[in-house]
């Protein structure tokens, strides 16, 4: 018994299962790699001074592209130019989304209508393709490409924070802050929206993998970020206009892959933990 | 004083697609300062309803609400007015009417901030209704319901209102607590000077904090009287039915008698007298007429 409330005091039952550690583990490694990636790679990402399209070898262990640059270190340092760009649009489009449709479920009426007409506008177009229409509209940029990601990302956001905010704005602690003449602003800020963040947080983990591919996805056809810029999805392109050396185009498509999965991992694990039915059920499998 | 007045209240929930149900059916009420009304009926008699009429919660549809000489007007997005502020409430829920996020300090301190009252500290008002002083760091989370309920009580107070409404303050606590709640209110509210409306199903509570009962069936206040008259002699047929439907503790082992019947639907309720359905002494006028008389809506007990 004792040995049982140690171990859960530690870390909750969800965030130790294999995936959830797996993980954890990458992303931790992306971001220190990140971070580091001045002090971990070994050659300049943007010098074309080694061999053009070498194999990966102990010189270079994921080879060199077309113009003789190391693709191991253009892989480190794509993660400085992806991870930072991703994580701020999520960010970005859970303050914006959230933030419109907080208002549309509290206001309700015409503020509900005017937000959630534009929310379905947006849900109405497959997301690549308007992200597309977006970018190319607005010019081949990776600061482009983020505005159009953004675009076509914060109508989920409104959605399940209205849907969250209509549930809470009825509820007793509520009213009585109202009836103490809290403003409706107050009311949003100090009692609903602190009680609906659970929810928003773990759509906003799942939604990075998303937001990374869209993202990449973007410079993979042009309209992200530019050619000499070491951007995991424009390095995939590159590597497409050079098919028989595999190496150019994988390792930066891999770069990609394990960061989606890891957060997709982490995603699914704090949804399980912050649904208690959920929890409990992997624990019932557990034991 | 008189502090609060409901004068034919009527509230209607309306459903698009569906008949409106009239929840409050011409209501008549008053609450004088110092005073404590007890509020009394069954479940779905629109008790709850009123209450949050008068706290400007639900529009009222037609009738009058004056607190203080001023009309209550209905609560929309904009903050409550000043003069309103003066009507706080305690609701049935314990579990819901505490934010779960915020340390119980702060949250009444909301209250003290209405009444722009510097001198009086949250850890004074948590010793005012009987909980530590050190608590006021705690989260709502670490509280019993009884407990809750009584920082409820506290955040209320701390507003110094002059109406206090406790919409079921004790119908989610347990055996133990209900009376010590209960009795807390009464006093806290009659000692800052306050009327207390407080409503409930539980007749054996109200008796003891009540000045005076009022009797609500089906939207509308049937019999309202002193708590000691109306207990020793009610007189409407719904009063009786709800007083021998307490069980006695005499070790006789008599069940209450139970009143045949359930409420009607508000949405369609009966012509006449709205309690002839049920009523053991149902005459022929009750059927045709309603009684919109005070201070026993019965057509036995109609004024000279």
């Amino acid at each position: 018994m004792s040995r049982l409330s140690r171990r859960r005091r530690r870390l909750p039952e969800a965030w130790r299962r294999p995936l959830a550690v797996v993980g954890g583990v990458i992303a931790l490694t992306w971001l220190i790699v990140a971070v580091a990636a001045p002090l971990l790679a070994p050659y300049d990402p943007l010098a074309q001074e080694l061999p053009r399209l070498a194999p990966p070898g102990p010189d270079h262990w994921f080879g060199t592209d077309q113009l003789g640059r190391d693709i191991f270190s253009r892989v480190l340092y794509g993660a400085r130019v992806s991870i930072p760009l991703t994580l701020l649009l999520v960010v970005l489009s859970v303050l914006i989304g959230g933030l419109l449709g907080a208002c549309a479920g509290y206001f309700g009426r015409w503020v509900d209508e005017t937000v959630m007409r534009f929310a379905d506008l947006v849900f109405a177009f497959p997301t690549v393709i308007l992200a597309m229409v977006v970018a190319a509209a607005l010019g081949a940029s990776l600061t482009n490409a983020v505005l159009a990601v953004l675009v076509v990302a914060w109508p989920s956001y409104a959605r399940v924070t209205r849907g969250l905010v209509m549930g809470m704005r009825e509820r007793e602690f509520v009213l009585s802050g109202r009836l103490l003449g809290f403003s409706a602003w107050r009311s949003l800020r100090l009692d609903v929206l602190p009680n609906v963040t659970g929810p928003i947080l773990v759509l906003a983990t799942l939604d990075i993998g998303t937001a990374l591919l869209l993202l990449s996805g973007l410079s993979f056809l042009g309209l992200g970020a530019k050619p000499p810029s070491p951007e995991w999805g424009a390095m995939v392109s590159s590597g497409v206009e050079v098919f028989d050396s595999w190496w150019v185009a994988t390792f930066p498509g891999l770069a990609i892959l394990t960061v989606v999965l890891a957060f997709n991992f982490l995603g699914d694990t704090l949804r399980d933990a912050l649904d208690p039915r959920t929890a409990r059920a992997i624990k019932v499998r557990a034991l | 004083m008189t502090l609060l007045t409901v004068d034919d209240l009527v509230v209607e929930h309306r459903t698009p697609g569906r008949p409106a149900v009239r929840a409050v059916a011409g209501a008549g009420l008053t609450v004088s300062s110092g005073e404590v009304v007890g509020l009394v009926g069954e479940s779905g008699c629109g008790k709850s309803t009123l209450a949050r009429a008068v706290c400007g919660l639900v529009p009222a549809t037609s009738g009058n609400i004056t607190f203080q000489g001023g009309p209550v007007r209905p609560l929309g997005l904009r903050r409550r007015h000043r003069s309103l502020l003066g009507i706080q409430m305690v609701f049935q829920d314990p579990y819901s009417s505490l934010n779960p996020r915020r340390k119980i300090g702060a949250q009444i301190a909301d209250g003290l901030a209405v009444a722009g009252d510097t001198t009086t500290t949250p850890a004074d008002l948590l010793e005012r209704v009987g909980l530590p002083r050190g608590f006021e760091g705690r989260h709502p989370h670490e509280f019993s319901g009884g407990q809750r309920q009584r920082i409820a009580i506290a955040r209320a107070l701390a507003a110094r209102p002059a109406l206090l409404i406790g919409d079921e303050p004790i119908s989610a606590l347990d055996a133990s607590a209900q009376a010590k709640v209960a009795t807390l209110m009464r006093e806290l509210a009659v000692s800052s000077g306050a009327g207390l409306l407080f409503i409930s199903h539980d007749l054996s509570v109200v008796r003891i904090i009540a000045d005076r009962i009022a009797v609500m069936y089906l939207g509308k206040i049937v019999e309202t009287g002193p708590t000691a008259e109306v207990w020793a002699n009610p007189r409407h047929p719904y009063t009786k039915a709800l007083l021998g439907a307490i069980p006695a503790a005499d070790g006789a082992g008599h069940l209450p008698a139970e009143l045949a019947g359930d409420v009607p639907d508000p949405a369609d309720p009966p012509g006449g007298c709205r309690f002839h359905p049920r009523c053991p002494v149902a005459m022929d006028v009750c059927r045709a007429k309603e009684p919109d008389f005070t201070p026993v809506a019965c057509w036995l007990h109609e004024p000279a």
